[in-house]
């Protein structure tokens, strides 16, 4: 079964994130590979990374962001924005980049999509656009939708299937009044059915059921932008309705999504400042806090602001960890930090929950209860209408299971 | 040949087409193995361990292989029974043949089966959709520490492994998507999967990991 696709998307200037996020003060809010390593261990199936700035400013002149991601990231990368030549694709594939995301470039020279998946496949071509609904069509706009391209989207995501792209994202942008919250499900559901190709959303998604309702009108992939990053919706809580409501989804675990965060040993420079370098082999047998002063200065650095410290499956020192917790840092822990925190606090008699998963999950509990700005954030707007709407999804959504790969021409 | 340590060791590995090579290097390297880049056919040939990948077009990636003399490598480690993990297009041009409506011929034929295009169009004339693009399930037929049953991997590809007759042992795992098709095949110490375990999150480094395992044959 093809599991449908949540894809968190962040917009970028000139390399740095930019918008809201509820984990400032926790991450480098400018950092894309720390928000891509955050999402990668919370279960996204894939990351858009858009960067904003024109040529002069685009991904070429940033490889060696590329690669950092490259070397951190596990899951699938896109890269979209400024991409308007067959060249800095192919030079984008190659630094590290799993799939481009060709947009303006692509509304106006359709051939561009050919020359790009020509070399490298379909697969590993995107294509989007922004979109507004008018007179029951939807047109596509450029610069956030002040530039009319007066092109009609699904004419031109025909062609561009035609052409080689193997996925076709159209976001909606959000209307000025009156416009209820939600991604356009009818939109949803004639690409769904339309198209030759896999499709993909983006919009206003502010609620877990929002997201499901696009999925269940038969798209492949959701994005999700800025109520993600705000923490308006949650990204475990859209992929739980989604297996509630029978949506194939990608299985999550807790310990699984822990362990893939994989820090030791690769050779860009691990960019997130709290997470100490991996120990060397020597170090690795867990140690008591009255250890040397010296191997706990990362830890104690970190103490100054309200850390998160994420650990990898092979950062099994005890004294980093206990420093850490002596800090007051959010720790995150997989299996194997879990039994060092064991084994050091029998014999220091430091309070630490010794039970593996309740520490792992504790932990992770702890990032969202410290991290979410208010508890709007995490009101039960999420919830609430979750239940309320189950009823409510578009009827002439096809049932789930029965549409899974195929659909009427 | 061991490396780095601990059990880190050295992995050739090798490009058969416009594929990304740097994220199967960093995703080796973040499990503690050594990755070299080959170049020759020669390289290939002989080295204890080996990942051969490969995204794009069929046609030019065969001219690629057979132009650099990396055809030969290829076969000589598949005919050694040196183990061997192929990925994605690397599988392909391991197979027996290829019938994909755009190239007709003959493959390294080391893994069974004929490579064919996903359909476009079902039997009632509804679209399907091709690329298959996604996480998909992979359902094991013939257990193996590769990987543990229910594990979704990341695919991207527009042509399958039509196995035919010869759906039998080497068959080791199937995926569905719009036709059941085999995930990963296997002969000998080669083994081909359609996924790309190197963008598979937890499930892709478990594989990494379990093929680069000393005890893997």
């Amino acid at each position: 079964m093809l599991n449908r696709r949540v894809i968190p998307r962040l917009d970028l200037e000139d390399g740095k994130v930019v918008g809201t996020f509820r984990y400032e003060g926790h991450l480098d809010p400018s950092d894309p590979v720390q928000h891509a390593r955050l999402y990668q261990s919370l279960g996204a199936d894939e990351l858009l990374l858009w960067e904003h700035g024109g040529p002069e400013q685009g991904w070429t002149t940033r490889l060696d962001l590329v690669a950092r991601l490259a070397a951190q990231i596990h899951i699938p990368v896109v890269l979209g924005g400024a991409i308007n030549t067959a060249s800095t694709a192919r030079e984008l594939l190659n630094a590290g980049a799993d799939r481009v995301c060709l947009g303006e470039a692509a509304v106006e020279r359709p051939a561009l999509i050919a020359e790009v998946a020509g070399l490298s496949g379909r697969a590993r071509v995107m294509v989007a656009a922004d979109v507004k609904r008018r007179m029951g069509a939807w047109y596509i706009f450029f610069d956030h939708g002040r530039r009319p391209a007066r092109k009609d989207a699904l004419q031109w995501a025909e062609e561009a299937a035609r052409q080689g792209a193997g996925e076709i994202l159209l976001t909606t942008i959000k209307k000025d009044t009156g416009s209820r919250a939600g991604f356009d499900l009818s939109l949803a559901h004639t690409m769904a059915n339309e198209l030759p190709i896999s499709s993909a959303v983006g919009g206003d998604g502010r609620t877990s059921v929002h997201f499901a309702e696009a999925f269940e009108c038969g798209v492949q992939a959701v994005i999700g932008g800025a109520p993600l990053h705000e923490g308006v919706v949650d990204l475990p809580k859209i992929k739980a309705l989604m297996a509630e409501r029978e949506i194939p989804v990608r299985p999550p675990s807790i310990e699984e999504a822990l362990d893939d965060i994989v820090v030791g040993g690769v050779t860009p420079e691990a960019p997130i400042p709290p997470t100490p370098a991996a120990p060397p082999p020597e170090a690795k047998t867990p140690k008591t806090s009255d250890a040397d002063p010296e191997e706990r200065a990362p830890a104690q650095e970190m103490a100054g602001e309200d850390a998160t410290l994420i650990l990898g499956a092979e950062q099994t020192d005890a004294t980093v960890i206990l420093s850490a917790e002596q800090a007051d840092a959010t720790v995150i822990l997989g299996a194997e930090q879990a039994e060092a925190i064991a084994k050091a606090t029998e014999s220091t008699g430091a309070t630490v929950s010794t039970a593996k998963g309740e520490i792992i999950e504790d932990a992770l509990d702890n990032l969202w209860e410290d991290t979410v700005s208010g508890a709007a954030a995490f009101s039960d707007d999420d919830d609430g209408p979750t239940h309320a709407d189950d009823e409510t999804t578009i009827s002439d959504a096809p049932a789930f299971v029965e549409k899974a790969d195929t659909k009427k021409s | 040949m061991q490396d780095g340590g601990r059990n880190g060791r050295q992995v050739m590995i090798a490009d058969v087409g416009n594929s990304n090579l740097s994220r199967l290097k960093y995703a080796l390297q973040s499990l503690g193995h050594t990755p070299v880049e080959a170049s020759t056919g020669s390289a290939i040939a002989e080295a204890p361990l080996a990942i051969i990948t490969g995204s794009g077009d069929l046609n030019r990636s065969f001219q690629h292989i057979r132009n650099s003399g990396l055809a030969e490598g290829l076969s000589a480690r598949a005919q050694a029974k040196l183990p061997t993990l192929a990925i994605g297009l690397g599988a392909l041009i391991y197979c027996e043949g290829f019938a994909d409506g755009q190239f007709m011929g003959a493959g390294l034929g080391y893994l069974p089966g004929i490579v064919r295009r996903l359909p476009d169009q079902g039997i009632r004339g509804e679209t399907l959709i091709n690329p298959h693009l996604g996480w998909s399930d992979v359902e094991v037929l013939n257990p193996s520490p590769l990987l543990s049953e229910g594990a979704a991997f990341y695919f991207a590809h527009e042509r399958v492994i039509d196995a035919g007759a010869r759906w039998g042992d080497e068959v080791m795992a199937q995926a569905h998507h719009t036709l059941v098709f085999p995930a990963i095949v296997r002969r000998d110490a080669l083994i081909g999967v359609q996924f790309h375990p190197e963008l598979s999150g937890a499930s892709g480094l478990k594989l990494l990991s379990a093929f680069c395992a000393p005890t893997a044959s």
